[in-house]
């Protein structure tokens, strides 16, 4: 029971984890909160299913999601948020809530409200530890996050791309005056940080289902673990996601699963409370 | 703003209209449409609410479903389980509203503007959990019903009951006009024009000392008060209150209307909620066609026209008068290209 819910809760935080670095790497660079990355979950999530469908094979099929993800967020940002550089801060927040709706509704539209199982090739095998059953597809969930995080940090670090967007985190008009090209990094950020939103989505979509609104709590519950980790810090947020899976999965197995998404909107409302910059943020300060 | 005086003339006229307004139950005889044109009322005191602190303080909420929701099951729950009339559930109403919305301002205001909509969007998904999940108090997903209707008033030698739709439609006009009064005597005050500044600047009020913090929370409190009143209101004209009409869809339609309307504007948020309500009767077929659409909507009023129908009522008018013969620029060119 104990180590059910806890692997339970690592799959869970695993995913949320991955949630929390799109959140946090849209914020470093445009200090904005891109409310409609919950869509992108659930985008990509519908576009493996659909894919699944025409007979696609699975790990082309979850690619292809990853990549649809990457390319709404693309849209996402050229289609409207560039076009809003200028505008104050509530008008850019109301258009990502617009986005998020449209999307939701749209897929809703397109596929039907009805829940489906995306397919996965581990999802009826399980792995036997000691006297304990262990879902191969959680393995397989929690081996893949490990695996986006260090591709994710080698990225950052090691490469050219991945240093400009460090650098427009720190000062993007800074970054301009140094010859950066500000928009093109503004566009990977969102593309990588999309992707990995949508891979959470796919990789969700054998456990928890398919469906339009799948998105809101994926969306808050990464969000959640954003703000936990420190609105802006990677690997805040990575730990924060984990952190955040684990508590849920034990209110929940605990206390009530009726309660189940109360239990991270609670914590969400405390954090935001009693430490807003987060459990490992600094205290954040106002640009002028 | 369009803080542009009235003259003497057109208060007279507004007054005649608003008057006039009172007369038209005795022009419609279809309940239907007496109905719809109620749900506006009530829609327009929620917009009018929402519009406080979207429009005029600059902080977007999702969450005024939810105290909308509030409003109505604590009216619901007073009049069922302790057996008071309306204008003793009411005062309920509003007193919760004011209470919770307080502690979810303090909570949601504390350090960047987005932290609001996360922590309305947060708290939205709760209220909504509880109402569908404490079935001891609100009946769970079958929700509330037959929540009495209003006390007849007896007036002079007259008596007015509350029987049907057309019977309604006074007492919600006259709450319609106390939030309008409302609102203005709120937003031509000092403590409006604090609001405004925020808004505009946040820093720059800050630095000609604004309690920042406060005003936003004490007008975030006023806000939810607006929509618990419409939510008594609500309860008592529908005499059902269930789960499904306060979802996360709600507190966006509210959001929805104040946008097309015209953030910021009295007249703003009731053409807002006119012209939603009457296209999700129209469109009550397929509810998430409406949605696709508002959610489309949503962007492109902000996208292009962030002060929505009152913002181009406003520009088509200068135009046409020739007032102002420069151009107004919608925002100032920055320099650089204007991130932060």
């Amino acid at each position: 029971m104990f180590f059910d819910q806890l692997i339970n809760g690592i799959v869970l935080g695993s995913i949320y984890a991955l949630m929390a670095i799109g959140y946090t790497m849209v914020w470093n660079v445009l200090r904005f909160i891109n409310f409609a990355h919950g869509e992108v979950y659930m985008g990509g999530a519908f576009v493996s299913l659909y894919l699944l469908l025409l007979d696609t094979p699975i790990w082309l099929a979850y690619l292809g999601g990853v990549l649809a993800g990457a390319l709404l967020g693309y849209l996402m940002e050229k289609a409207v948020y560039m076009r809003m550089r200028n505008a104050p801060k509530l008008n850019l927040l109301i258009a990502a809530i617009g986005i998020s709706i449209f999307l939701q509704n749209l897929a809703q539209y397109i596929w039907g409200a009805t829940p489906e199982r995306l397919t996965s090739p581990f999802l009826y095998k399980n792995i036997q530890i000691g006297d304990m059953m262990i879902n191969q597809h959680y393995i397989f969930i929690i081996i893949l996050t490990i695996l986006v995080m260090m591709v994710l940090e080698l990225f950052m670090n090691r490469t050219i791309m991945g240093k400009a967007v460090q650098a427009a985190s720190q000062n993007i008009s800074a970054t301009q005056l140094m010859g950066i090209n500000a928009n093109k990094v503004i566009s990977v950020t969102f593309a990588i940080g999309s992707a990995v939103g949508a891979l959470a989505g796919i990789l969700v979509g054998p456990v928890f289902l398919v469906y339009p609104t799948m998105g809101i709590f994926a969306g808050l519950k990464g969000f959640t673990a954003s703000v936990m980790g420190g609105m802006g810090n990677i690997p805040g947020a990575m730990v924060a996601g984990l952190l955040l899976g684990i508590i849920e999965s034990f209110a929940a197995g605990f206390i009530s699963s009726g309660y189940r998404d109360a239990v991270a909107m609670v914590i969400l409302l405390f954090i935001l409370l009693v430490r807003p910059q987060g459990i490992f943020g600094k205290i954040i300060q106002q640009k002028v | 703003m369009e803080q542009t005086k009235k003259s003497y003339f057109q208060k007279i006229i507004l007054i005649i209209v608003g008057i006039a307004l009172f007369l038209l139950p005795f022009a419609i005889t279809n309940p239907y449409i007496m109905y719809i044109i109620n749900l506006i009322l009530i829609y327009a005191l929620l917009a009018l609410g929402l519009d406080l602190i979207v429009g005029y303080t600059g902080q977007v909420s999702v969450g005024h479903g939810a105290f909308f929701g509030i409003g109505a099951y604590t009216a619901a729950i007073v009049a069922k389980k302790v057996g008071l009339s309306f204008w003793l559930t009411l005062p309920f109403s509003i007193v919760i509203t004011a209470a919770i919305g307080f502690i979810i301002g303090f909570i949601g205001l504390k350090l960047i503007e987005e932290y609001l909509v996360m922590a309305t969007l947060a708290f939205g998904t709760i209220i909504w959990l509880v109402f569908l999940n404490w079935t001891d108090l609100t009946g769970g997903p079958m929700g509330i019903a037959g929540i009495p209707a209003p006390p007849t008033i007896k007036l002079g030698g007259f008596e007015f009951p509350f029987l049907q739709y057309h019977d309604y439609y006074p007492l919600l006009l006259i709450f319609v006009y106390l939030g309008i009064l409302i609102t203005r005597l709120l937003i031509r005050s000092g403590f409006g024009r604090a609001c405004t500044a925020i808004r505009d600047d946040e820093l720059a009020a800050q630095a000609m000392g604004i309690p920042v913090f406060k005003t936003k929370v004490t007008m975030f409190t006023i806000s939810a008060t607006f929509c618990g009143a419409a939510g008594a209101l609500y309860a008592h004209f529908l005499h059902v209150v269930s789960p499904e009409t306060f979802t996360f869809s709600m507190s966006v339609t509210i959001l929805t209307m104040v946008m097309i309307g015209g953030q910021g504007s009295i007249a703003g948020a009731i053409i807002g909620a006119s012209i939603l309500t009457i296209s999700s009767e129209a469109l009550r077929e397929t509810p998430e066609l409406r949605m696709l659409i508002y959610g489309f909507l949503i962007v492109i009023m902000i996208m292009f026209f962030p002060k929505g129908i009152m913002g181009l009522i406003q520009i088509i008018k200068r135009r046409f008068l020739q007032k102002n013969i420069l151009i107004e620029k919608s925002s100032v060119e920055k320099e650089g290209l204007g991130y932060e």
